[in-house]
């Protein structure tokens, strides 16, 4: 799997592309991990180029979004695939995270830092 | 439960290509990648090879994990079949088995911000029939072809 990751204040935006190997889930989980602190505590996490992700890929994003919270910030997920979104909600954590159409939404919702758009926080 | 192959799947143990190898998560992508090289040829949907490698990915991800508690010294064994109508897939491994039973619902609200614990869920989800053996320490997955994706369930 691609992982890209920038900085944009406040908040580390992470663009996902391809497959998560199945060998690959404990690197993203370490990688994801160090991102999220005090002065970054929002993740943007851009989905739209995401075309694969197990169980353990999962459980490392919602991971993140539990130490996003302890530092006061949230995780976004930006326009995943619908069978990506579908993964989501069978698994019941769509509820958990904001997801958004745009990158330029989420950006500004990191900086909002409110509800918005489709999902609570 | 059951001894080998569900009677339920349609298939006998004869009809299996078997795969033994190490208790390693690397060991395990050559064989996946077999098996969906395999499903692409057949001419499977995208739909029914994501159901099928998220399958397969978790119930390997378990038994290397929690079944083989990540021992190098343990081996998994993988047999499947592969036919025009459906795919059968087995992972077992070498550890002590689970009660299903005693899993927790990873959806239900208490359970949905703990990182893990989904694999099973999703296995039921995607696949049309999901058995083990009586120890537990053997998984089968059916997907048929012409099923249609199950409906997300919301509690």
């Amino acid at each position: 799997m691609q992982f890209a990751v920038r900085q944009d204040g406040p908040t580390h935006v992470v663009t996902l592309a391809g497959d998560l190997q199945i060998d690959e889930g404990t690197q993203f989980h370490r990688r994801l991990a160090g991102l999220v602190g005090p002065a970054a505590p929002h993740l943007v996490l851009d989905l739209s180029g995401l075309e694969f992700i197990n169980s353990e890929g999962l459980a490392a994003i919602v991971e993140s979004r539990g130490t996003a919270r302890q530092f006061g910030g949230a995780v976004h997920l930006v326009n995943p695939k619908p069978h990506i979104e579908r993964l989501l909600k069978v698994a019941h954590i769509d509820r958990l995270f904001f997801i958004h159409r745009t990158l330029e939404a989420a950006l500004a919702a990191t900086g909002a830092a409110k509800p918005n758009d489709r999902n609570p926080g | 439960m059951h001894r080998s192959v569900p009677d339920e799947f349609g298939v006998r143990d004869g009809d299996l290509v078997e795969i033994v190898l190490p208790n390693d998560l690397r060991a395990v992508r050559p064989p996946e990648e077999q098996i969906m090289r395999e499903l692409l040829q057949r001419r499977y949907s995208d739909e029914c090879r994501f159901a099928i490698r998220l399958a397969l990915e978790e119930a390997l991800t378990n038994a290397v994990r929690h079944g083989n508690r990540n021992d190098a010294s343990k081996r998994l064994r993988i047999r499947y079949h592969i036919s025009p109508k459906r795919v059968i897939i087995a992972v077992r491994d070498e550890g002590a088995g689970f009660r299903l039973d005693r899993v927790a619902d990873p959806t239900k609200q208490e359970n949905l911000e703990r990182p893990s614990g989904r694999g099973i869920m999703l296995m039921n989800a995607y696949m049309t029939k999901v058995r083990y053996n009586e120890t537990g320490n053997e998984v089968w997955l059916l997907k048929e072809r012409a099923a249609r994706a199950k409906p997300v369930s919301r509690k």
